[in-house]
């Protein structure tokens, strides 16, 4: 298919496009169109019968307010709406990843950036963190948590023992190694008279 | 060392790296138990993670040192970077890290870190950054769940209330490799330190989720094939 100028009063932006640009990658787009205008030819807008962008809707957006008053088109006639639809993403998918290690030995990378090429990463302002941080020092805590997985039917024995043994004599004076958990305390009670008992 | 030297390294919150380590860490997960995170900034952007905390078997470590106390060692439990770091950055990314460690934390006396040789390296990067291998083992702490081919940690198998099952599971093949970096210089350890000739003949070679022989790779090296670290 060959490209042929429209009036670009004639292309109609698609309603649904699901592509969004950000205000810097829309100035980096202009920049990029008035440096190297030959890439309009290059690389057309895509429009259907209906002269409505299928492909290039950002660039579109970008010459309407650059003030062109003619821009290339390639008419894809025939497609079905679910091939506009596959079109519209399938233009949009960049196959393939760069290779950093080439583009940074082959190319100027302000200059990469100018053309809007974006580096992955996370946008986070570095500014915001520092190099300061504190860890935990000192000898392991002498109190240990453990973690038990009870059926309800055990669960209530174990609690009733607990809540039991708490009401006795024994576990008012009971050693508790500074320990101030009363669960922990009264479990370690339990235990304790069950181990006497198996002596 | 080229642009790596342009990275900069600062202390960065959890839900940041956890989100950066789900994106580019090859098995998607994050530790739970990592407390110390460290964001590596290049051109304004973050590009790796790298994230410590104390080993989840402490006690179990401990003794790999001499005198060690409990609060004495750390792990680094994850380390996540983007395509787009040149090379030497990890080396670089850790060795900062370590420094920082020595400034802030100076109770820290060695670092722990395990290399996974069954689905992602030896441990290239810890070699180049001065990391004494001290053991090689058979996997048998991750394992692949046959019903959605996920693997999974046996840690996480213990979170998940899933032993029972994960025990009936097949280990995935390949070995894990434990090495350790000597933050101050006269600890001793209690474990003989592994030559790397070792990971050769112990069939542990792996780099970048490949088999591939250590001997091979400095084929490759000499080749003109770039790796990203020595080893």
């Amino acid at each position: 298919m060959k490209a042929e100028l429209f009036d670009i009063e004639d292309i109609k932006l698609n309603p649904n496009n699901p592509r969004t640009i950000t205000k810097v990658q829309k100035e980096k787009l202009m920049k990029s169109i008035k440096e190297f205008p030959q890439m309009l030819n290059i690389r057309p807008l895509v429009v259907d019968e209906d002269n409505m962008v299928l492909g290039g809707n950002m660039r579109y957006q970008t010459l309407v307010e650059l003030g062109y008053k003619q821009v290339p088109v390639i008419k894809a006639m025939d497609l079905t709406p679910e091939q506009k639809q596959e079109f519209i993403i399938k233009d949009n998918i960049a196959f393939g990843e760069w290779d950093w290690d080439v583009l940074q030995t082959e190319w100027e990378m302000e200059t990469l950036w100018d053309w809007g090429l974006d580096s992955g990463g996370f946008e986070v302002d570095k500014n915001l963190f520092d190099t300061n941080f504190k860890l935990a020092e000192g000898d392991k805590s002498p109190f240990q948590q453990i973690t038990f997985t009870l059926s309800d039917e055990q669960h209530t024995i174990v609690k009733n023992a607990m809540s039991d043994i708490k009401q006795t004599e024994e576990f008012k004076y009971c050693e508790t190694f500074g320990n101030e958990n009363s669960n922990g305390n009264a479990l370690y009670l339990l235990i304790q008279q069950w181990a006497e008992q198996k002596k | 060392m080229g642009r790596a030297k342009e990275i900069i390294v600062k202390v960065i919150p959890a839900t940041l790296a956890n989100s950066f380590v789900r994106r580019h860490h090859y098995s998607g997960k994050v530790v739970p138990n990592s407390t110390l995170h460290f964001g590596c900034f290049l051109d304004d952007k973050l590009h790796g993670v790298m994230s410590y905390g104390p080993s989840i078997n402490k006690k179990g470590t401990i003794n790999l040192v001499e005198n060690t106390g409990w609060n004495e060692f750390i792990e680094l439990n994850r380390m996540a970077f983007d395509d787009y770091l040149p090379k030497y950055s990890e080396s670089r990314c850790i060795s900062i890290s370590i420094k920082l460690i020595k400034k802030n934390a100076p109770q820290i006396k060695w670092i722990i870190s395990f290399a996974d040789g069954t689905q992602c390296g030896d441990g290239t990067i810890y070699r180049a950054s001065g990391f004494k291998l001290v053991g090689i083992v058979d996997n048998t702490a991750l394992r692949l769940n046959p019903k959605t081919g996920e693997a999974i940690h046996v840690i996480q198998a213990h979170h998940l209330k899933i032993t029972n099952e994960f025990k009936k599971w097949k280990p995935i093949s390949g070995k894990q490799l434990k090495y350790v970096y000597l933050i101050d210089k006269t600890c001793k350890l209690n474990v003989p330190v592994i030559p790397f000739s070792k990971i050769d003949e112990y069939d542990a070679g792996m780099y970048k989720g490949e088999k591939i022989t250590l001997k091979q790779r400095r084929g490759d090296l000499s080749d003109g094939v770039g790796l990203n670290a020595i080893s």
